[in-house]
């Protein structure tokens, strides 16, 4: 895990393209795109279970 | 009246944003954009001026100009409604969007806890139907049919570009409204109510409405 804030920033900017981020930024502000996946990914979980 | 209908440019941004905010207000105190949109509610320049942008930008969202019709009368925009797939109702779109014209992760992050009230309630997206959305007239030209002549150019669109059909979302209680989109075929499919947006909103909820083929 990161140590300080020069660390955290390395941290973030490998683990996290700018994608990812705004998905998760912004995944809660309408549920039309994010309920039909969240259907989807609970379907997909129970099929392979 | 006499009247013209055209697809919507950047220019027309500024109008726009004040037909969206009076779309999203619908007929109570608050709009959706109140909340989007930090600062005091109420149609202030600042928040007009911030939407525009967003409307304007490169980088497409369902937002943008792009989606949207506009009625014209003696060369001013009267009034207008957008047409989009679901595919096209992204989030992360908007996000990028919005992050184009100067929106930082901290302001996102604000936008997405005055928002969770909406998020709660509302209805989603139907999907294989083409949304209907940000449909407004200013209060000048009500009366002249402008929504229905409006609504009939996107439901032509519908049918020629083989959509299951028309989907779109109305605060409940809107009577006027709902009379409007009943009158072209659309039917209220279902509803969700939340004590926490009847205090935000003076609507006990939202309803999806859905023209199918």
């Amino acid at each position: 895990m990161p140590r300080s804030q020069g660390d955290y920033d390395e941290y973030r900017e490998v683990t996290m393209d700018q994608e990812k981020m705004l998905e998760l930024l912004t995944e809660s502000w309408f549920p039309a795109t994010r309920s039909t996946s969240t259907v989807w990914s609970w379907r997909h979980l129970e099929g392979s279970a | 009246m006499e009247h013209t209908t055209r697809d919507a440019q950047a220019s027309d941004s500024g109008e726009m944003a004040k037909l969206y905010y009076l779309a999203g207000k619908s007929h109570v105190a608050v709009s959706i954009y109140d909340l989007m949109v930090p600062g005091p509610y109420g149609m202030t320049g600042d928040r007009i001026d911030r939407m525009a942008r967003i409307i304007a930008a490169e980088a497409p969202s369902w937002l943008s100009y792009r989606h949207y019709r506009v009625i014209e009368v003696d060369g001013k925009v009267a009034g207008g409604l957008a047409t989009f797939t679901p595919e096209d109702d992204s989030n992360k779109d908007l996000g990028k969007a919005m992050m184009e014209v100067g929106w930082g992760v901290a302001q996102m992050l604000a936008m997405s806890r005055r928002l969770k009230v909406w998020a709660k309630t509302d209805t989603g997206r139907e999907p294989g139907y083409l949304v209907v959305e940000n449909v407004a007239t200013f209060e000048e030209y009500r009366g002249n049919g402008f929504t229905s002549e409006l609504l009939a150019g996107a439901i032509e669109r519908a049918g020629n570009e083989g959509h299951k059909g028309l989907q779109l979302t109305v605060m409940l209680g809107n009577e006027p409204a709902i009379a409007v989109y009943e009158k072209a075929g659309f039917k209220v499919e279902k509803t969700r109510e939340n004590k926490k947006f009847e205090k935000v909103f003076s609507s006990p909820g939202v309803g999806q409405m859905l023209l199918k083929f």
